[in-house]
Protein backbone atom coordinates (compact mmCIF):
# COMPACT_ATOMS: atom_id res chain seq x y z
CA UNK A 1 0.00 0.00 0.00
CA UNK A 2 2.83 2.60 1.09
CA UNK A 3 4.19 1.64 -2.91
CA UNK A 4 1.06 3.28 -4.12
CA UNK A 5 1.59 6.87 -4.83
CA UNK A 6 -1.34 7.52 -6.73
CA UNK A 7 -4.23 8.05 -5.00
CA UNK A 8 -7.52 9.21 -6.17
CA UNK A 9 -6.83 12.66 -4.45
CA UNK A 10 -3.95 12.76 -6.72
CA UNK A 11 -5.20 11.69 -10.03
CA UNK A 12 -7.85 13.73 -9.69
CA UNK A 13 -5.49 16.68 -8.91
CA UNK A 14 -3.34 15.74 -12.37
CA UNK A 15 -6.50 15.28 -14.37
CA UNK A 16 -7.95 18.81 -13.37
CA UNK A 17 -4.42 19.97 -13.85
CA UNK A 18 -4.11 18.81 -17.40
CA UNK A 19 -7.93 19.81 -18.50
CA UNK A 20 -6.96 23.62 -17.67
CA UNK A 21 -3.66 23.39 -19.85
CA UNK A 22 -5.97 21.78 -22.26
CA UNK A 23 -8.85 24.66 -21.91
CA UNK A 24 -6.28 27.36 -22.21
CA UNK A 25 -4.12 26.34 -25.40
CA UNK A 26 -7.76 25.70 -27.16
CA UNK A 27 -8.67 29.11 -25.83
CA UNK A 28 -5.32 30.49 -27.18
CA UNK A 29 -6.68 28.97 -30.62
CA UNK A 30 -9.94 31.04 -30.32
CA UNK A 31 -8.17 34.08 -29.67
CA UNK A 32 -5.73 33.71 -32.89
CA UNK A 33 -8.85 32.54 -35.06
CA UNK A 34 -10.78 35.91 -34.31
CA UNK A 35 -7.67 37.90 -35.67
CA UNK A 36 -7.84 36.50 -38.89
CA UNK A 37 -10.18 38.29 -41.04
CA UNK A 38 -13.76 37.24 -41.93
CA UNK A 39 -14.31 35.21 -44.74
CA UNK A 40 -15.33 36.31 -48.17
CA UNK A 41 -17.92 33.84 -48.83
CA UNK A 42 -19.21 35.12 -52.59
CA UNK A 43 -20.29 38.29 -54.14
CA UNK A 44 -24.05 39.16 -54.43
CA UNK A 45 -26.22 41.21 -56.33
CA UNK A 46 -29.34 41.53 -56.56
CA UNK A 47 -31.65 43.01 -58.96
CA UNK A 48 -34.75 43.39 -58.04
CA UNK A 49 -36.53 47.18 -56.27
CA UNK A 50 -38.45 46.51 -53.32
CA UNK A 51 -40.49 49.31 -51.10
CA UNK A 52 -39.82 50.13 -47.57
CA UNK A 53 -42.12 50.91 -44.58
CA UNK A 54 -42.06 54.79 -45.30
CA UNK A 55 -43.18 53.96 -49.07
CA UNK A 56 -39.82 54.72 -50.25
CA UNK A 57 -37.91 52.03 -53.07
CA UNK A 58 -34.89 50.31 -51.77
CA UNK A 59 -32.37 48.85 -53.78
CA UNK A 60 -29.06 47.20 -53.15
CA UNK A 61 -26.96 49.56 -55.25
CA UNK A 62 -28.07 52.13 -51.98
CA UNK A 63 -25.99 50.12 -49.59
CA UNK A 64 -22.91 50.37 -52.01
CA UNK A 65 -20.20 51.55 -49.13
CA UNK A 66 -22.32 50.55 -46.52
CA UNK A 67 -22.10 47.37 -44.28
CA UNK A 68 -25.65 45.81 -43.86
CA UNK A 69 -27.58 42.74 -42.29
CA UNK A 70 -30.37 41.18 -44.31
CA UNK A 71 -32.75 38.85 -43.02
CA UNK A 72 -36.61 37.47 -43.75
CA UNK A 73 -39.64 37.41 -41.89
CA UNK A 74 -43.28 38.07 -41.92
CA UNK A 75 -44.72 39.93 -38.96
CA UNK A 76 -47.91 37.98 -38.12
CA UNK A 77 -44.85 35.18 -37.81
CA UNK A 78 -46.06 33.26 -34.50
CA UNK A 79 -42.73 31.52 -33.70
CA UNK A 80 -39.12 32.60 -34.20
CA UNK A 81 -39.33 36.00 -35.74
CA UNK A 82 -39.78 38.26 -32.03
CA UNK A 83 -36.99 36.29 -31.37
CA UNK A 84 -35.24 37.46 -34.63
CA UNK A 85 -36.40 40.60 -34.38
CA UNK A 86 -35.33 41.40 -30.53
CA UNK A 87 -32.24 40.02 -31.73
CA UNK A 88 -31.98 42.47 -34.62
CA UNK A 89 -32.94 45.43 -32.29
CA UNK A 90 -29.55 44.48 -30.13
CA UNK A 91 -27.63 44.96 -33.71
CA UNK A 92 -29.64 48.41 -34.57
CA UNK A 93 -29.25 49.92 -30.56
CA UNK A 94 -25.45 49.48 -31.30
CA UNK A 95 -25.12 50.95 -34.59
CA UNK A 96 -27.75 53.14 -35.20
CA UNK A 97 -26.11 56.35 -35.31
CA UNK A 98 -23.33 55.00 -38.09
CA UNK A 99 -24.60 55.87 -41.00
CA UNK A 100 -22.09 53.01 -42.32
CA UNK A 101 -24.26 50.57 -41.21
CA UNK A 102 -27.68 49.58 -42.37
CA UNK A 103 -30.37 46.72 -41.31
CA UNK A 104 -32.50 44.83 -44.19
CA UNK A 105 -35.51 42.87 -43.07
CA UNK A 106 -37.85 41.31 -46.13
CA UNK A 107 -41.10 40.40 -45.22
CA UNK A 108 -41.67 37.10 -47.18
CA UNK A 109 -45.77 37.60 -47.02
CA UNK A 110 -46.16 40.41 -49.44
CA UNK A 111 -49.54 40.17 -49.43
CA UNK A 112 -50.11 40.84 -45.94
CA UNK A 113 -47.33 42.80 -45.13
CA UNK A 114 -48.19 45.75 -46.90
CA UNK A 115 -45.97 49.54 -46.53
CA UNK A 116 -48.82 50.32 -44.18
CA UNK A 117 -48.47 46.86 -42.16
CA UNK A 118 -44.84 47.94 -42.24
CA UNK A 119 -44.72 51.02 -41.41
CA UNK A 120 -47.07 50.36 -37.78
CA UNK A 121 -44.46 47.23 -37.10
CA UNK A 122 -41.53 49.70 -37.06
CA UNK A 123 -43.13 52.10 -35.53
CA UNK A 124 -44.08 49.97 -32.47
CA UNK A 125 -40.27 48.48 -32.82
CA UNK A 126 -39.05 52.25 -32.64
CA UNK A 127 -36.90 52.15 -35.40
CA UNK A 128 -35.93 54.55 -38.57
CA UNK A 129 -36.56 53.67 -41.56
CA UNK A 130 -32.94 55.02 -42.86
CA UNK A 131 -31.03 52.68 -40.61
CA UNK A 132 -33.39 49.36 -40.90
CA UNK A 133 -35.96 49.23 -43.79
CA UNK A 134 -38.56 46.62 -43.67
CA UNK A 135 -38.90 46.11 -47.13
CA UNK A 136 -42.16 44.94 -48.98
CA UNK A 137 -42.48 44.10 -52.67
CA UNK A 138 -43.20 41.16 -55.57
CA UNK A 139 -43.21 37.94 -53.58
CA UNK A 140 -40.99 35.46 -56.04
CA UNK A 141 -38.44 38.42 -56.68
CA UNK A 142 -38.21 38.51 -52.59
CA UNK A 143 -38.09 34.55 -52.50
CA UNK A 144 -34.93 34.62 -55.26
CA UNK A 145 -32.94 37.52 -53.37
CA UNK A 146 -33.49 35.38 -49.87
CA UNK A 147 -31.73 32.48 -52.09
CA UNK A 148 -28.70 34.99 -53.71
CA UNK A 149 -28.25 35.54 -49.70
CA UNK A 150 -28.20 32.07 -49.07
CA UNK A 151 -31.24 32.00 -47.06
CA UNK A 152 -34.45 29.75 -47.24
CA UNK A 153 -37.68 31.07 -47.47
CA UNK A 154 -40.84 29.56 -48.50
CA UNK A 155 -44.54 29.04 -48.35
CA UNK A 156 -46.00 26.48 -46.14
CA UNK A 157 -49.75 25.78 -45.25
CA UNK A 158 -48.86 23.76 -42.96
CA UNK A 159 -46.43 25.54 -41.22
CA UNK A 160 -47.28 28.07 -38.11
CA UNK A 161 -48.04 31.11 -39.57
CA UNK A 162 -48.29 29.85 -43.24
CA UNK A 163 -44.15 30.22 -43.99
CA UNK A 164 -41.25 28.57 -43.27
CA UNK A 165 -37.79 30.37 -43.52
CA UNK A 166 -34.39 30.80 -42.50
CA UNK A 167 -34.06 32.42 -38.88
CA UNK A 168 -30.46 33.57 -40.07
CA UNK A 169 -28.74 36.85 -40.47
CA UNK A 170 -26.54 37.27 -43.12
CA UNK A 171 -23.56 39.99 -43.17
CA UNK A 172 -22.42 41.56 -46.04
CA UNK A 173 -19.40 44.01 -46.69
CA UNK A 174 -18.88 47.36 -48.19
CA UNK A 175 -18.63 45.52 -51.97
CA UNK A 176 -21.44 43.68 -51.04
CA UNK A 177 -19.76 40.22 -50.78
CA UNK A 178 -20.96 38.12 -48.01
CA UNK A 179 -19.12 38.45 -45.05
CA UNK A 180 -20.85 35.67 -42.25
CA UNK A 181 -24.06 33.92 -41.49
CA UNK A 182 -25.35 34.03 -37.72
CA UNK A 183 -28.48 32.63 -35.88
CA UNK A 184 -30.78 35.45 -35.01
CA UNK A 185 -32.39 33.30 -32.55
CA UNK A 186 -29.47 33.27 -30.40
CA UNK A 187 -27.79 35.76 -28.36
CA UNK A 188 -24.55 34.43 -28.45
CA UNK A 189 -24.38 34.54 -32.40
CA UNK A 190 -25.64 38.06 -32.45
CA UNK A 191 -22.95 39.02 -29.70
CA UNK A 192 -20.56 37.97 -32.87
CA UNK A 193 -22.57 39.68 -35.23
CA UNK A 194 -21.97 42.66 -33.82
CA UNK A 195 -18.56 42.02 -33.22
CA UNK A 196 -17.85 41.39 -36.75
CA UNK A 197 -19.79 44.63 -37.73
CA UNK A 198 -16.96 46.44 -36.05
CA UNK A 199 -14.27 44.01 -37.82
CA UNK A 200 -15.52 44.98 -41.26
CA UNK A 201 -15.71 48.54 -39.74
CA UNK A 202 -11.92 48.54 -39.55
CA UNK A 203 -11.20 46.72 -43.33
CA UNK A 204 -9.40 49.12 -45.55
CA UNK B 1 -9.14 3.16 2.59
CA UNK B 2 -12.82 1.64 4.74
CA UNK B 3 -13.18 5.42 6.02
CA UNK B 4 -12.30 6.53 2.26
CA UNK B 5 -14.74 4.24 0.93
CA UNK B 6 -17.81 4.97 3.51
CA UNK B 7 -17.43 8.86 2.84
CA UNK B 8 -17.35 8.22 -1.19
CA UNK B 9 -20.76 5.70 -0.95
CA UNK B 10 -21.72 9.28 1.58
CA UNK B 11 -21.19 11.42 -1.57
CA UNK B 12 -22.96 9.61 -3.82
CA UNK B 13 -26.14 9.03 -2.24
CA UNK B 14 -26.53 12.65 -0.99
CA UNK B 15 -26.04 13.76 -5.01
CA UNK B 16 -28.63 10.89 -5.82
CA UNK B 17 -31.05 12.63 -3.28
CA UNK B 18 -30.50 16.21 -4.45
CA UNK B 19 -30.83 15.55 -8.09
CA UNK B 20 -34.21 13.53 -7.19
CA UNK B 21 -35.43 16.81 -5.35
CA UNK B 22 -34.29 18.78 -7.89
CA UNK B 23 -35.79 16.79 -10.98
CA UNK B 24 -39.42 16.46 -8.90
CA UNK B 25 -39.59 20.19 -8.25
CA UNK B 26 -38.77 20.70 -12.01
CA UNK B 27 -41.49 18.21 -13.06
CA UNK B 28 -43.79 20.42 -11.65
CA UNK B 29 -43.30 23.60 -12.68
CA UNK B 30 -41.83 22.48 -16.03
CA UNK B 31 -45.33 21.38 -16.83
CA UNK B 32 -46.64 24.47 -17.04
CA UNK B 33 -43.69 26.61 -18.08
CA UNK B 34 -43.73 23.68 -21.73
CA UNK B 35 -46.72 25.85 -22.62
CA UNK B 36 -45.71 29.13 -21.88
CA UNK B 37 -42.15 28.59 -23.80
CA UNK B 38 -44.19 26.86 -27.43
CA UNK B 39 -46.53 29.40 -27.04
CA UNK B 40 -45.72 32.41 -25.73
CA UNK B 41 -42.62 33.47 -25.35
CA UNK B 42 -41.46 34.14 -28.75
CA UNK B 43 -43.38 37.15 -28.69
CA UNK B 44 -43.75 38.03 -25.09
CA UNK B 45 -40.52 37.30 -23.72
CA UNK B 46 -38.86 34.21 -21.78
CA UNK B 47 -39.49 36.77 -18.62
CA UNK B 48 -42.74 38.20 -19.96
CA UNK B 49 -40.90 41.14 -20.73
CA UNK B 50 -42.62 41.92 -24.28
CA UNK B 51 -40.73 43.66 -26.89
CA UNK B 52 -41.47 47.47 -26.85
CA UNK B 53 -44.95 48.44 -28.26
CA UNK B 54 -45.39 45.32 -30.52
CA UNK B 55 -45.72 42.88 -27.64
CA UNK B 56 -47.02 43.97 -24.30
CA UNK B 57 -45.27 43.24 -21.52
CA UNK B 58 -46.86 40.30 -19.32
CA UNK B 59 -45.50 41.87 -16.00
CA UNK B 60 -47.62 43.97 -13.87
CA UNK B 61 -50.53 43.17 -16.14
CA UNK B 62 -53.74 44.13 -14.81
CA UNK B 63 -54.84 41.13 -16.70
CA UNK B 64 -53.04 38.63 -13.98
CA UNK B 65 -54.19 41.05 -11.75
CA UNK B 66 -58.37 41.58 -11.60
CA UNK B 67 -59.09 40.49 -15.27
CA UNK B 68 -57.42 36.79 -14.63
CA UNK B 69 -61.21 35.58 -15.67
CA UNK B 70 -61.13 37.16 -19.07
CA UNK B 71 -57.47 35.72 -20.29
CA UNK B 72 -58.66 31.97 -21.09
CA UNK B 73 -61.28 33.73 -23.82
CA UNK B 74 -58.58 36.18 -24.68
CA UNK B 75 -55.86 33.48 -25.34
CA UNK B 76 -58.27 30.73 -27.04
CA UNK B 77 -60.02 33.40 -29.29
CA UNK B 78 -56.83 36.25 -29.88
CA UNK B 79 -57.43 39.81 -30.63
CA UNK B 80 -57.50 42.20 -33.47
CA UNK B 81 -58.36 45.49 -32.13
CA UNK B 82 -58.11 47.67 -29.54
CA UNK B 83 -57.77 46.68 -25.60
CA UNK B 84 -57.66 48.78 -22.48
CA UNK B 85 -55.05 47.98 -19.85
CA UNK B 86 -54.24 49.93 -16.41
CA UNK B 87 -55.08 53.37 -17.93
CA UNK B 88 -54.01 53.01 -21.71
CA UNK B 89 -55.60 51.82 -25.19
CA UNK B 90 -53.41 49.41 -27.18
CA UNK B 91 -54.13 48.22 -30.70
CA UNK B 92 -52.90 44.53 -30.40
CA UNK B 93 -52.86 42.07 -32.97
CA UNK B 94 -52.50 38.38 -31.26
CA UNK B 95 -53.17 34.96 -32.70
CA UNK B 96 -55.90 32.95 -31.34
CA UNK B 97 -54.62 29.44 -29.72
CA UNK B 98 -57.98 27.91 -29.96
CA UNK B 99 -55.64 24.42 -30.01
CA UNK B 100 -54.95 24.45 -26.42
CA UNK B 101 -56.54 21.74 -24.44
CA UNK B 102 -58.44 22.70 -20.87
CA UNK B 103 -55.50 21.03 -19.20
CA UNK B 104 -52.93 23.30 -21.27
CA UNK B 105 -54.89 26.17 -20.53
CA UNK B 106 -55.27 25.65 -16.82
CA UNK B 107 -51.79 25.12 -16.78
CA UNK B 108 -50.68 28.28 -18.51
CA UNK B 109 -53.36 30.57 -16.56
CA UNK B 110 -51.48 29.31 -13.00
CA UNK B 111 -47.71 29.66 -15.00
CA UNK B 112 -48.80 33.19 -15.33
CA UNK B 113 -50.57 33.88 -12.07
CA UNK B 114 -47.86 32.20 -9.98
CA UNK B 115 -44.90 33.69 -12.24
CA UNK B 116 -46.42 37.58 -12.40
CA UNK B 117 -49.53 37.83 -10.80
CA UNK B 118 -50.27 39.42 -7.39
CA UNK B 119 -52.78 36.79 -6.50
CA UNK B 120 -50.94 33.10 -6.46
CA UNK B 121 -53.23 31.13 -5.25
CA UNK B 122 -54.13 28.08 -8.00
CA UNK B 123 -57.14 28.19 -9.97
CA UNK B 124 -58.90 24.94 -10.82
CA UNK B 125 -59.24 23.16 -14.11
CA UNK B 126 -63.10 23.39 -13.19
CA UNK B 127 -62.98 27.27 -12.98
CA UNK B 128 -60.83 28.42 -16.03
CA UNK B 129 -63.83 25.73 -18.07
CA UNK B 130 -66.34 28.24 -16.98
CA UNK B 131 -64.50 31.15 -17.63
CA UNK B 132 -63.93 29.66 -21.11
CA UNK B 133 -67.48 28.76 -21.45
CA UNK B 134 -68.73 32.53 -20.29
CA UNK B 135 -66.83 33.64 -23.26
CA UNK B 136 -68.53 36.59 -24.70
Amino acid sequence: MSQNHFTPSSVFTITAHLSLLILLFVAQGCNQSTREPLPILTTIEVPYTFVDQDNRPVEQKMFAEKIYVADFFFTSCPTICPIMKTQMLRVYEKYKDDERVVLLSHSIDPEHDTVDVLHDYGARLGIEADRWHLVTGNKEEIYKTAKLYGLAAMEDKNAPGGFIHSGSFTLVDRQGRIRGYYRGTEEEAVDRLIEDIARLLNED
Amino acid sequence: MKTERYSSRCCTLVLLVATAILLSGCSENGADAVVYDKNCASCHGSDGQGLRTLYPPLRESDYLDQRISELPCLISRGIRGTIVTGNKTKNIRMPAFANLTLEEMSSLINYLQQRWGKDRETVPEQTVAQWLRACP
